[in-house]
């Protein structure tokens, strides 16, 4: 699905302040997954996820959409950025509509659908994130900060992509809102047989919902496995200024105070399902 | 792409140029201004000529760095200059169709040329040796006489310090929201100029928007800390006149004399005003 071939990219080459964003990227992701993908700020993330619709060329090396090549002369890059749905940090900055239908409209209306077409998706990506009908003819400027990033995932969502890129979509949200849009991503994944890349600074969100975990550290793919395969490597993690989820902190030092209890535990309901056993051999009741 | 543009040019260094007073600067640069357009003979210019290229010279400042200032005013020049080579009455000495060329107006024009390129040049040599917050500094405590009649130099000077502040933040902001639009299919590139135009809102609102939410931000910070006017208020770098400043005013009074004693000596040449 996406296939990426020694991909490297280099800030303003050849000028005086040259940097190297990524180096020699290589990987592949399949149709239908969910991908984590986590790194230290400034360690190619966001560069990467920009190649991967266009909005960026590699300097170096081969992308891979659905077999067609990026950048090259016989792909349509615009088609490209449809297939590829890319939800930016902060992506409610970017709304400008009179109202939120007007918003969401903004890609399918770009692709050219006809007007019966772009309603459909219009209602049908308000309801995937969860927006009442009746918010529909608001100003998007009058909405709470949620609602606006939810009208913002939907303009992305209205286009229908085979893939979807998030990055942060969480940053800066109530607990509520956060959990509520991740559910929404979760259920779009499933729903729609989508392939998602989620970025994120919590352990504990990607823990929930990746199959598997993209690490990068210094523009360099440092792993890329599958979820409990990365959180069992919590040492090399933490070196690269990234962690584990909070309750694989708390099970590994229980092993390591010699409670018999399996590796690579990374949620809560993991947790709980090794953890009750034990308490109840030990005779107490459980709460 | 757009991280490309540089808004004010200044090119650091640590020459006696750099270290001038920005007050005295100013100063010098409006005297400049004035020898421009008081001298009246072509000696005197070939002796400004020398004059600005020795201060070029001890500034360090690369001379395709100064001349590239001109460049976007080259039209206006060489407009400048055939406007008034055809259209200055005098002695004949050409004539083609409509037009004739006169002596006055060969004179006139290459003094208007003159002008004009001497003029830039000492202003870009102002702003390139000069920091954005240096310069408005020095023109804060130059306008502070006439705070009297009720013109708040220190407002001034503050508005231009955060405009000079935000452009590379709205920079930042407009490629953000471009490449958002963009992800969503947003098409800048093609169509009439109408369209393309239309194809600006959706960047435009969005940046309007963020400058708003930004300057309201801003001015709450602003108060948090009790900013409230210049009155009373003390600076980090406090500006003093130095033996440096001492010498370019006198280079600068030289530099007066002789333009001066040459106008009265040789008198003008021929079609100037």
């Amino acid at each position: 699905m996406i296939k990426l071939e020694q991909v490297g990219y280099v800030y303003m080459q050849g000028g005086p302040f040259e940097k190297t964003a990524l180096n020699n990227v290589s990987l592949t992701i399949n149709r239908g997954e969910f991908i984590g993908l986590i790194g230290h700020t400034g360690s190619g993330k966001s560069t990467l996820i920009q190649m991967l619709n266009g909005l960026l060329k590699p300097t170096s090396g081969k992308i891979f959409i659905d077999g067609k090549e990026l950048n090259s002369k016989d792909t349509d890059m615009r088609q490209i950025r449809f297939d590829v749905g890319l939800v930016m940090q902060y992506p409610e900055y970017q709304l400008f509509e009179e109202t939120v239908a007007k918003d969401i409209a903004f890609g399918p209306t770009n692709m050219g659908l006809s007007p019966e077409e772009i309603e459909e998706r219009v209602k049908f990506a308000a309801n995937m994130v969860g927006l009442k009908p009746a918010l529909l003819d608001k100003s998007p400027f009058d909405l709470s900060g949620g609602q606006k990033r939810r009208v913002a995932i939907a303009g992305v969502l209205a286009m229908e992509p085979k893939v979807l890129i998030l990055d942060e979509p969480t940053a800066g949200l109530d607990p509520a809102g956060r959990d509520e849009i991740l559910f929404k991503i979760k259920d779009m994944h499933e729903r729609m047989d989508m392939t998602v890349i989620l970025v994120s600074h919590s352990m504990e969100d990607i823990a929930k919902l990746a199959d598997r975990i993209l690490v990068m550290n210094q523009g360099e793919v440092a792993m890329f496995d599958r979820t409990d395969a990365v959180f069992r490597r919590g040492e090399e993690l933490t070196r690269m200024g990234l962690n584990v989820p909070q309750i694989t902190r708390i099970t590994d030092s229980l092993r390591k105070q010699g409670v018999p209890i399996r590796e690579g535990i990374y949620t809560v309901e993991d947790a709980l399902n090794e953890l009750a056993p034990l308490l109840r051999q030990e005779g107490a009741r459980l709460c | 792409m757009l991280k490309d543009i540089t808004l004010g040019q200044y090119f650091p260094g640590n020459t006696v140029v750099h270290r001038l007073d920005p007050r005295a600067k100013i100063l010098l640069v409006l005297a400049y201004i004035v020898f421009v357009f008081s001298i009246k003979n072509f000696v005197g210019y070939a002796l400004l000529a020398a004059f600005t290229l020795a201060c070029i010279f001890i500034s360090q400042v690369p001379i395709r760095f100064v001349l590239k200032g001109l460049k976007p005013i080259v039209v206006f020049i060489v407009i400048t200059g055939l406007f008034n080579l055809f259209l200055t009455d005098g002695e004949p000495i050409f004539t083609w169709w409509i037009f004739t060329v006169t002596k006055e107006g060969v004179g006139f024009a290459a003094f208007m040329i003159l002008r004009l390129f001497f003029l830039i040049l000492g202003t870009s040599l102002l702003t390139l040796t000069t920091s954005p917050i240096a310069l408005t500094d020095g023109l804060e405590q130059l306008l502070s006489p006439f705070k009297k009649i009720g013109l708040p130099a220190h407002e001034l000077a503050m508005m231009m310090t955060i405009a000079l502040r935000f452009i590379p933040t709205l920079m930042e902001e407009t490629d953000k929201i471009i490449k958002a639009q963009s992800a969503r299919g947003a098409d800048f590139e093609s169509g009439n100029i109408l369209r393309r135009a239309k194809a600006m809102v959706p960047i435009l609102i969005p940046l309007f928007i963020s400058a708003f939410r930004r300057a309201d931000e801003l001015a709450t910070a602003m108060e948090c800390r009790c900013y409230r006017g210049g009155e009373n208020r003390t600076r980090l770098r406090e500006l003093k006149l130095g033996k440096v400043d001492l010498g370019g005013v006198l280079a600068f009074l030289l530099l007066g004399i002789a333009v001066f004693g040459l106008n009265f000596w040789l008198g003008p040449s021929v079609g100037v005003r």
